[in-house]
């Protein structure tokens, strides 16, 4: 972990599609859910982890938006894989630190892990 | 000796810009009307080194995380571009640093759009990062961060990220992460991709270190942040903080021992320094002249001041003329950016309502021509900026900038028109473009066309470039400004026929 910027942070695992960001309104869900969270817990750092199968740092154009909108938290991106087994080994090694976990709705091989797991998640269109 | 981290950037940065820390902004743009190689001499001359590739004079910038990370104990140096092959067998992570990786700021893109030919900023660091050095360090499994003022260019440039091998993109203040953020390169540990360091984690004045080398033209920060929270702007979204005068005469004492014998001094609006909110205060800014002075055998230098706070200052307290009573002692002229944005009342208060503060936006216009009265009668020479296309600018807004521009026809200065880059408060608006050009731009940008050339050659003959070593530095930028108005005179019937329609 990076200090201070991923200390008591809120830790987000984000399962992103390949497509296109859906626009506004998938920028509007992502941030309300990730400003409901963290106004939850009062942090003013956020740690999204990522799995998408854009790959790095390719993926960066899904958060482009929402990085371009925050001004005031700390964000720190980490990229932990692709596939359905890079989700899986990364909820072995690192479910504990993680607080919210958001997936796109078409994903349900990715889903399957998550419900094998018993975590809850977040589904966003 | 080798190092384990090294710190650099491009030609276009790594200059003391012939010890004119303006001419720097000739790398903004592409080569016009000279050879390229002849272009990048007058902008970016290669600087003197040490025996190990250190460059004497080093960006600011760069010198603070290098001070940041010989405090935690590092084996680290900032090394000139053309020297980093020296260090390829000890050099485990590689620190770059730029105003303006891709030339996405102004007016890098501004003039890209114009003339349809890349910046030889943004050339020159594609060419050095895609140098062989920069590849075999990769292969050797260097570790390569990023960062500084340009650091959110990347999220544009995810192919070139991808395609360099770039590890991680810090954007914001770094002091508080870099120490971490390097110990986990070092230890080989997996790096996030992306950190963007909020308010709440800027660091306090105890952390921020002091510069271990010289910096570029004597360039050191006297506070951070602004107090103004104009929407275009990203400084304004830091918290304010003054550096204390023990430290920043600590700092020149750096430069001096270095052999810089100038300043520059630092700060979005240098006489807010140890002010009351947006009112400048007599007491720090005389001590810190005074102070400043008493050491600085050479030219001392500001980088901005707000036009509100020069009319205040001097309508207040008599302050610009005291102060300029102290500068002058040693100089003949003091050069300084500035900022107008705009002419309009109406757009100055939705896009920047404190700019104008003590005063009310309505009186923009007023405040504007006052302040540049009171510079040229105490031999300030402002290079100002417009922003064109702002959001929510309308027609007549760039009508009453154009009115504007006449009334500022008796004072010396620069002004130059820049077209809206999204950024601060504003970075999820669009930007502007060529295709948004409309014909009173046109206009305005040939009126700031016209007054730069007439007051270029008043400043250049009276006041610049005076030194007889950089003859060769004023005959080219005389031969540029001759081809320039050649240019004007060619194609300036045409411009006005197009306006005119």
């Amino acid at each position: 972990m990076i200090t201070p910027v991923e200390d008591s942070a809120h830790h987000i695992l984000l399962v992103l599609n390949p497509r296109p960001e859906g626009g506004d309104t998938y920028l509007g869900r992502l941030s309300s859910i990730v400003y409901e969270r963290i106004s939850m817990n009062k942090s003013k750092r956020i740690v999204f982890h990522v799995i998408s199968s854009l790959g790095r740092p390719f993926y960066i154009e899904k958060l482009k938006s929402f990085i371009q909108n925050n001004i005031g938290l700390s964000l720190t991106i980490r990229f932990h894989g692709v596939s359905p087994d890079d989700l899986e080994g990364f909820l072995k090694k690192s479910l504990g630190r993680i607080d919210s976990i958001l997936i796109e709705r078409d994903l349900l091989e990715y889903r399957r892990v998550l419900d094998k797991h018993g975590v809850e998640y977040i589904v966003i269109d | 000796m080798g190092y384990d981290i090294v710190i650099t950037t491009d030609r276009t940065m790594m200059s003391n810009h012939h010890g004119k820390e303006f001419l720097g902004f000739l790398a903004t743009g592409p080569a016009i009307g000279v050879p390229e190689k002849l272009w990048m001499w007058l902008a970016a001359p290669k600087p003197r080194v040490d025996e190990e590739g250190r460059p004497i004079e080093a960006p600011y910038g760069l010198r603070k995380i290098e001070a940041k990370l010989i405090d935690a104990g590092y084996r680290v140096a900032i090394i000139d571009p053309d020297h980093i092959g020296r260090y390829l067998d000890t050099m485990k992570v590689l620190l770059i640093g730029h105003h303006d990786f891709f030339a996405y700021c102004p007016p890098s893109s501004e003039w890209w759009m114009i003339v349809g030919k890349e910046p030889v900023n943004r050339v020159s660091f594609r060419n050095f990062m895609e140098s062989p050095v920069i590849r075999k360090a990769k292969e050797k499994g260097v570790k390569i961060i990023v960062g500084g003022p340009a650091a959110w260019q990347w999220l544009w440039e995810l192919g070139s990220w991808r395609k360099w091998g770039v590890d991680t993109v810090v954007d914001g203040e770094a002091e508080r992460v870099i120490v971490d953020l390097v110990e986990k390169a070092l230890n080989n540990e997996p790096l996030p991709d992306y950190i963007y360091v909020g308010p709440y984690d800027s660091p306090s004045i105890d952390e921020i270190p002091v510069i271990k080398g010289a910096s570029v033209n004597g360039l050191v920060e006297i506070m951070r942040g602004c107090p103004r929270g104009c929407k275009f702007c990203s400084v304004t979204l830091r918290p304010l903080r003054f550096i204390p005068l023990d430290k920043i005469l600590e700092e020149i004492k750096v430069n001096l021992s270095h052999g810089v014998k100038g300043v520059i001094l630092h700060s979005e609006d240098v006489l807010l320094y140890g002010g009351d909110g947006v009112k400048p205060k007599p007491e720090p800014l005389l001590k810190l002249h005074n102070e400043v002075r008493k050491l600085v055998p050479g030219e001392l230098a500001w980088s901005h001041v707000s036009l509100a706070a020069v009319k205040y200052a001097e309508e207040k307290h008599r302050l610009v003329s005291r102060i300029m009573d102290i500068v002058l002692m040693e100089q003949s002229f003091i050069g300084v950016e500035v900022g107008i944005e705009t002419g309009s009342p109406r757009l100055a208060k939705i896009i920047m309502p404190a700019k104008s503060a003590p005063y009310p936006p309505e009186q923009w216009p007023d405040i504007v021509e006052d302040a540049f009265r009171i510079m040229h009668e105490n031999s300030i020479v402002p290079a100002a900026t417009i922003i064109l296309g702002l959001p929510e600018e309308r027609p007549e807004d760039v009508v009453a900038t154009i009115e504007l521009l006449d009334r500022l026809k008796p004072y010396r200065s620069i002004i130059v028109p820049m077209f809206f880059v999204p950024m601060g408060a504003l970075k999820n608006r669009d930007w502007f473009r060529r295709t948004g050009l409309r014909s009173e731009h046109v206009e305005l940008m040939m009126k700031t066309l016209d007054h730069a050339l007439y007051w270029a050659q008043d400043i250049m003959n009276k006041f610049y470039l005076k030194e007889p070593y950089l003859m060769p530095v004023r005959i080219g930028l005389k031969l540029f400004l001759s081809y320039v108005k050649w240019k004007i005179r060619k194609y300036k019937p045409i411009i006005e026929t197009m306006i005119r329609h």
